[in-house]
């Protein structure tokens, strides 16, 4: 901090300050921010954020271990905008912080070695996962055993493997024909982690799109959406996702992009804004305007009413980037509602993050146990024998915490549950594979 | 003025044993966003923050910082309004955040214990599914604590109808300002004794700091009916608000928003209220379905009487969610018209409303300013709000001209400075033009009682230290 | 002037010239007495600034003072350590200023409700309090003694009316707070402080209250044990499966503006105002709460006119019931959570029963607050009971009925609750706890009477904890 005078390290327009003012600090936000529920600390809740970022925006403070600590703590669950009545943009504020953060303030090695390693090597690279996670898999009982010599980071991510093989299900083909008419030519992003972990949900979305009327096309070239980037402050590599990702679909030949995954629809849903500067931008735009959740997509065309019932009790988990990200609240519930046999129960607090949000369940793994205990709280007080939820971080957080608790409730991404009722049982009918394991949360497993 | 031993390292050290380390938050970074709450005219760090969990360690806070000579501020989601937790420089805050249980809810007896951090919607939401709700709901309900709310005597659109805070209070935990704890009221209505419970609420932390209250529940209406009326004039709408409770009908809610607020909220929540209305009433009836449609078409007979243009009723539950919702954030939704506000919150006779709301526009004409109306018209509670650039100084200074003109003139129509957001630090020197010394010196004699030292909630409400005020003598002199 | 002793009391020449001599006389025992204890003079200021003179008079020198108003309640409370002049507001009786159009109402304290309720009645509106003492209470004594009636059920209590009072001091000085608004939070709510306080921090002169538009139709019913194999009333069972009643009454649309237990014989009350479909619904809705009740045993719903139902319920809490009706010897009032009310109830008429005492009873059923009428003696019966036995013997009489108390007491003190004896000859108040047990804050309480009343000449003794 000596000398430092933090107009000078921090340039005025690192953070917009006619967005900050938006903020009348009403405090509407502070009951919606899960951080703050837990910790009861203003710093630590969305208006305190804000408050923050205006102090170091107008040289009251720097970019401090403490000052940074509370912005890490976010969750950026979105939830705040929700609440916020006067519009404060939070999510593109603190991703502005962040990269401010990103350029001036330096973090201990550790810190920058796991975000360098899961950030910027690992996770946006399906084929270094899938190669990456072989090993570990096989050598999972033997990790066990070594768990304590292990650092405290590598366990938490052994903890979020689901137990069992992987799943064998085949890479999707290029295009995937429509059953019956075609009504529709979308383009489906599959996403870099969610393809390793869990290839079934790309292929029951292929599936349950083509079951109405949707020619899908996957194309080769896209890449991550960056928005594990554009959370932690790495701008500039999040743009050059975004920059990869609008040349490789054909924004001409598809009438939507669709995603499966909440965190990267809200992201995708951003290019425009991402990209408002670069030389892209027009066509980022598009790409923006034709993206669309799987749920949000299915629900807009109205589907084919599924015949095969679905035997289960279902509790809805509303994926943050999904609720607050992107406003989809009842479509998923809609298609759920439309499953026979499925019975669709309220889970109390289901917009409330389950401490998953991207790589911070690793990087902030206290709070994110502190959520993930009350999320599975939740979840039994429900009495559901499924929890649905629409993201792959969530399905992973909450089969962990499932798993964690011995508590034998399956977790499926919504489009699951509609293949099964549409007849695809299992990912043997999904794909051309005959794998038929389960995921989830078996006890003991 | 006392001298205080201050909050050194052994005070501090005392209090992280209490509550722990991590619950004491000293240092600039740490305090500076507890500097100010709802109202952010004047700003001022506190020396430190302590989140207690408990109401023992509020009691024990309480007693290091009274035996220090240290003052303390109670606070809650800092939704206030007033300034009602703005500290002075060398105070403490005690935050009762993290204190966030519900109790206890007995819906035999209709009643509720919960911790002062409760957000006032959760009890509601806890209650919702066997039929009861909490009455009172201010506009912040989503965010503001029961705590607060017990503090400000805080309002909303359906007390009205249901009453404000004190009338929905059986009894509170206190922390006394030298950290004893005494039970006031309780579970049972009507306890022998002076209603302290009633001198407590609204005290605005004065007395000390509550730690647990007993609430009452209210039965849910069977229905209701929510109508738009819009107005082509303000006027019109103000007339229609006299008219309907001049006619003996006591609606639910009767709320107006003028256009400067419509168009706010039509950009936040996309309700579909017209833009070019001058203004718009929301006029909600509920109780018994037999009696609803009766009811609602008096109100609607009495806006068309006034010229009302347009009369919607909400067709379906969402829709009527979305219209609340629209209102009670539309506060917050001023943040798209400028970047600071403050809002006033006088009460005038209700059938002053339209000479009130004519001169509040001649008041934003006279200094320049642009001023937003939305507000509990039924209560004759004004909501002036005046929009402002807080980067602009002179702006500032005839913000605060036109808001002490407006206090003055509700004064002078006979009626109050403040309805619900409390008195604070905002509108500590209207109050010796709404009280005589002597009024203001039995209150004082009220505080001396539970503060006698003053540390805690200092310098809000009252214009002076406790005994400096002079005792008015009745006019003719008694024979010695 | 009827000098009794024939002699003059020198406080009555001063006290003449503070308030004029017209407006003061010496007292009349029968009439005037507070528990016995006869005053000196009886002052009745015309106006606000003599009250605040006579008030600054008696507090220079020390002179104990009773404010009065209707004189309908001066039984209540502790036997007064000393009194020497009753302040009768009596004089202060006008409305100062009505706005039927904000339906808000200011009055002076002296007014008695009858009058202010045949003035607002005029646009259509009222006040809606109802104390069982009758019309004849004075607003001032109202507030004063924080009187309810069975209508709080349904419109709350007086001081949820109050929007702002002026109060002369101990020491003459006239304070205002609150206002003319029917919402305000500038500064403490004090006109809060002295409603319930028996004048002893203060005299009440003016209070303003927000009114209510009076209904368009009331409707009443009665539910009470319906013969064949259901209870009987007056049985301990009756009493629960009305208190089951009034439960899901309480639960259902229709919220009654008045549910009273009252007996013997156990019977409930309940009242519904409104528009006229919406009376009938309500009664309705009662009937068939009353009916569904047969897993508690049967019980008959009777729709019944409202103005005699109502009549009766006000009777009941003024004067008892049955054997006990205009003979009470002793009348307390027990705070309890509302549920356990009725088994209270039962619990208190067993005791009387085994201690040969007569009951009668009538409760805000609603809100768990209960009033017990106890027979002076037990006529008519073939064995006499124990209080008829100890009739000869008075010391033997108030043990009984202390030891009643005292159970009763300990009953609320379980359920955290509290019980006040409201009316009791005398010489039996000084053996018993008369404002029940002392509250935590008590010490709280002292400070502020410390504060607002220094030389104690505002009711001193009279109040809770001996204030």
């Amino acid at each position: 901090m000596a000398g430092g005078k933090a107009a000078q390290t921090v340039p005025q327009a690192a953070i917009p300050m006619d967005q900050l003012l938006r903020c009348v600090h009403c405090g509407l936000c502070t009951s919606a921010c899960p951080t703050y529920l837990e910790l009861g600390n203003e710093a630590d809740s969305p208006r305190g954020r804000l408050y923050l970022m205006r102090a170091v925006a107008e040289g009251r403070l720097e970019w401090t271990a403490d000052v940074v600590g509370h912005l890490d703590l976010c969750l950026e669950c979105r939830a705040c905008e929700t609440a916020c009545p006067a519009g404060v943009p939070y999510g593109q504020l603190l991703e502005a912080a962040r990269a401010d953060i990103a350029r001036t303030y330096r973090r201990p090695w550790r810190e920058r070695l796991l975000l360098a390693l899961l950030r910027d090597m690992l996770f946006p690279y399906p084929g270094r996962l899938a190669a990456a996670l072989r090993p570990v898999r096989s050598l999972r009982g033997a990790l066990k055993r070594l768990a304590g010599l292990l650092p405290g980071d590598v366990r938490r991510m052994l903890a979020l493997l689901p137990p069992g093989a992987p799943s064998a299900c085949p890479p999707l083909p290029s295009v995937i024909p429509a059953q019956g008419l075609r009504r529709y030519r979308v383009a489906l992003l599959t996403g870099c982690v969610a393809q390793v972990l869990f290839p079934e949900v790309n292929w029951a979305t292929a599936r349950v799109l083509a079951a109405n009327g949707c020619e899908v096309v996957v194309p080769a070239r896209q890449g991550c959406c960056g928005a594990l980037h554009l959370h932690s402050g790495a701008r500039e590599a999040a743009r050059a996702f975004a920059r990869r990702n609008v040349a490789a679909f054909d924004l001409d030949d598809v009438d939507a992009v669709i995603t499966n995954a909440a965190g990267c629809g809200s992201t995708l849903k951003e290019y425009g804004h991402l990209l408002q500067d670069d030389a892209a931008a027009s066509q980022a735009a598009r790409f923006a305007g034709k993206v669309r959740d799987v749920a949000e997509f299915l629900a807009g065309i109205g589907i084919v009413p599924p015949a095969q019932p679905v035997h289960r009790v279902v509790a809805y988990h509303d994926a943050c980037h999904l609720a607050h990200g992107q406003g989809i609240r009842s479509e998923p519930r809609q298609l759920l509602r439309a499953i026979p046999g499925l019975r669709l129960v309220e889970l109390p607090g289901a917009d409330h993050c389950c401490g998953s949000a991207g790589l911070y369940n690793i990087l902030q793994p206290a709070m994110a146990a502190r959520l993930l205990e009350k999320k599975i709280a939740a979840i039994a007080s429900t009495g559901a024998d499924t929890v649905a939820t629409g993201n792959p971080g969530c399905l992973m957080q909450i089969a962990k915490g499932l798993r964690e608790r011995g508590l034998a409730v399956d977790v499926r991404h919504p489009v699951e549950l509609l293949a099964e009722a549409y007849g695809f049982s299992r990912a043997g009918d999904l794909s051309t594979g005959d794998d038929s394991s389960t995921r989830g949360a078996r006890a003991g497993a | 003025m006392r001298p205080r031993a201050g909050l050194d390292g052994r005070v501090l050290a005392r209090l992280a044993e209490i509550v722990g380390p991590e619950h004491v938050l000293v240092g600039n970074s740490a305090t500076l966003v507890y500097e100010c709450d709802g109202f952010t005219l004047e700003r001022q760090a506190p020396a430190a923050a302590v989140l207690p969990g408990s109401a023992a360690e509020v009691a024990q806070v309480v007693r290091v910082l009274h035996a220090a000579g240290i003052p303390f501020v109670p606070r809650g989601a800092g939704t206030s309004l007033s300034g009602t937790t703005i500290p002075p420089h060398d105070a403490v805050i005690i935050s009762l955040a993290r204190m966030n249980r519900i109790l206890h809810l007995d819906f035999r007896n209709r009643r509720a214990v919960v911790e002062p951090g409760v957000v006032n919607a959760w009890i509601s939401r806890e209650a919702a599914p066997r039929g009861y709700l909490y009455a009172p709901d201010p506009s912040s309900q989503a965010a503001c604590t029961i705590g607060g709310n017990v503090g400000t005597n805080a309002g909303g659109p359906h007390t009205l109808k249901y009453g404000v805070t004190v009338n929905h209070i059986l009894g509170v935990e206190l922390v006394l300002p030298d950290g004893q704890v005494v039970e006031l009221g309780g579970p049972v209505e009507d306890l022998p004794g002076y209603d302290l419970v009633g001198l407590v609420t609204g005290s605005e932390g004065t007395l000390g700091i509550v730690t647990k209250i007993v609430v009452r529940l209210v039965r849910e209406p069977e229905g209701c009916r929510t109508l738009l009326a819009v107005f082509d004039s303000v006027d019109d709408a103000t007339r229609t608000v006299s008219g309907i409770i001049e006619q003996g009908i006591i609606p639910a809610a009767l709320e107006m928003m003028d256009n400067l607020v419509i168009q706010a909220v039509e950009e936040a929540f996309g309700f579909g209220f017209p833009l070019d209305a001058a203004a718009v009433l929301i006029i909600e009836v509920d109780g018994l379905e037999v009696g609803l449609d009766e009811q609602a078409e008096a109100c609607a007979a009495i806006c068309r009487a006034n010229r009302a243009r347009e009369l919607r009723t909400a067709a379906t539950e969402e829709e009527r969610r979305l219209l609340w919702m629209s209102r009670k954030k539309a506060f917050g939704a001023l943040g798209r018209l400028a970047p600071s506000y403050v809002t006033q919150d006088g009460v005038v006779p209700r059938t002053r409303l339209p000479e009130m709301l004519a001169l509040t526009a001649e008041i934003g004409r006279k200094y320049g300013l642009r001023i937003a109306n939305v507000f509990h018209a039924g209560d004759g509670n004004i909501h002036p709000i005046l929009l402002y650039d807080e980067r602009n100084p002179d702006e500032v200074r005839r913000v605060i001209q036109a808001s002490d003109e407006i206090l003055s003139a509700c004064i002078d129509m006979g009626g109050s400075i403040t309805g619900e957001h409390g008195v604070g630090i905002e509108k500590v020197s209207h109050m010796r033009r709404m009280f005589s010394e002597a009024d203001l010196a039995a209150m004082l004699d009220v505080r001396a009682v539970f503060n006698p030292r003053g540390l805690c909630n200092p310098g809000k409400i009252f214009p002076s230290p406790g005994g400096c005020v002079e005792v008015q003598r009745p006019r003719r002199p008694a024979p010695a | 002037m009827t000098e009794a002793a024939g002699q003059i009391d020198p406080i009555w020449q001063p006290l003449a010239a503070v308030a004029g001599p017209d407006h003061v006389r010496p007292a009349n025992p029968a009439r005037d007495a507070v528990d016995g204890v006869v005053p000196r003079a009886v002052v009745a200021p015309p106006d606000e600034e003599t009250l605040a003179c006579v008030l600054a008079y008696c507090h220079n020198h020390r002179l104990a003072v009773a404010p009065r108003g209707g004189g309908t309640q001066m039984r209540l409370g502790n036997v007064p350590e000393r009194l020497d002049v009753v302040l009768d507001l009596g004089r202060l009786s006008g409305i100062v200023h009505y706005e039927p159009a904000d339906l808000t109402v200011t009055v002076q304290a002296g007014m008695r409700l009858d009058d202010l309720q045949a003035e607002l009645a005029r646009h259509g509106q009222f006040l809606p309090i109802d104390p069982p003492g009758g019309g004849r209470a004075t607003i001032g004594g109202l507030l004063a003694t924080g009187t309810s009636g069975p209508l709080r059920a349904g419109f709350g209590h007086l001081r949820d009316r109050l929007l702002g009072m002026r109060v002369v001091r101990a020491d003459g000085t006239v304070v205002r707070s609150g206002g003319r608004v029917v919402k305000n939070v500038a500064g403490y709510d004090m006109g809060r402080l002295h409603t319930g306080a028996l004048g002893t921090l203060g005299v009440i002169v003016e209070a303003t209250f927000k009114v209510q538009p009076l209904p368009a139709a009331w409707g009443a019913v009665a539910i009470a044990p319906g013969g064949g194999a259901g209870p009987r009333a007056g049985d301990a069972t009756a009493l629960l499966a009305l208190e089951e009643v009034v439960a899901a009454l309480l639960d259902a649309p229709a919220q009654p503006v008045l549910a009273e237990i009252i007996g013997p014989p156990a019977r409930l009350v309940v009242g519904f105002a409104g528009t006229k479909n919406e009376v009938d619904y309500a009664v309705q809705q009662a009937c068939r709460i009353a009916d569904k009740s047969a897993g508690t045993g049967r019980l008959a719903a009777t729709p019944l006119p409202w103005a005699e139902t109502h009549a009766q319920v006000l009777s009941v809490h003024r004067e008892g019931a049955g054997p006990v009706k205009g003979r009470g010897a002793l009348v307390c009032r027990l705070h309890v959570p509302s549920d356990r009310a009725a088994a209270l109830i039962a619990e208190a008429a067993a005791e009387a029963a085994a201690a040969g005492v007569d009951l009668a009873y009538a409760a805000h059923a609603a809100a768990g607050i209960i009033r017990l009428h106890l027979g002076a003696e037990a006529p008519g019966r073939e064995a006499p009971g124990r209080a008829a036995r100890a009739a000869a013997q008075p010391d033997a009489a108030a043990a009984v009925y202390r030891s009643l108390i005292l159970s009763w007491l300990a009953r609320c003190r379980d359920l955290g609750g509290n019980l006040v004896v409201e009316r009791a000859p005398a010489a039996l108040k000084r053996e018993l706890p008369v404002w029940g047990d002392p509250p935590a804050s008590l010490f709280l309480m002292r400070a502020l009477k410390e504060k607002f009343d220094p030389h104690r000449i505002l009711n001193p003794g009279r109040y809770v904890g001996g204030i």
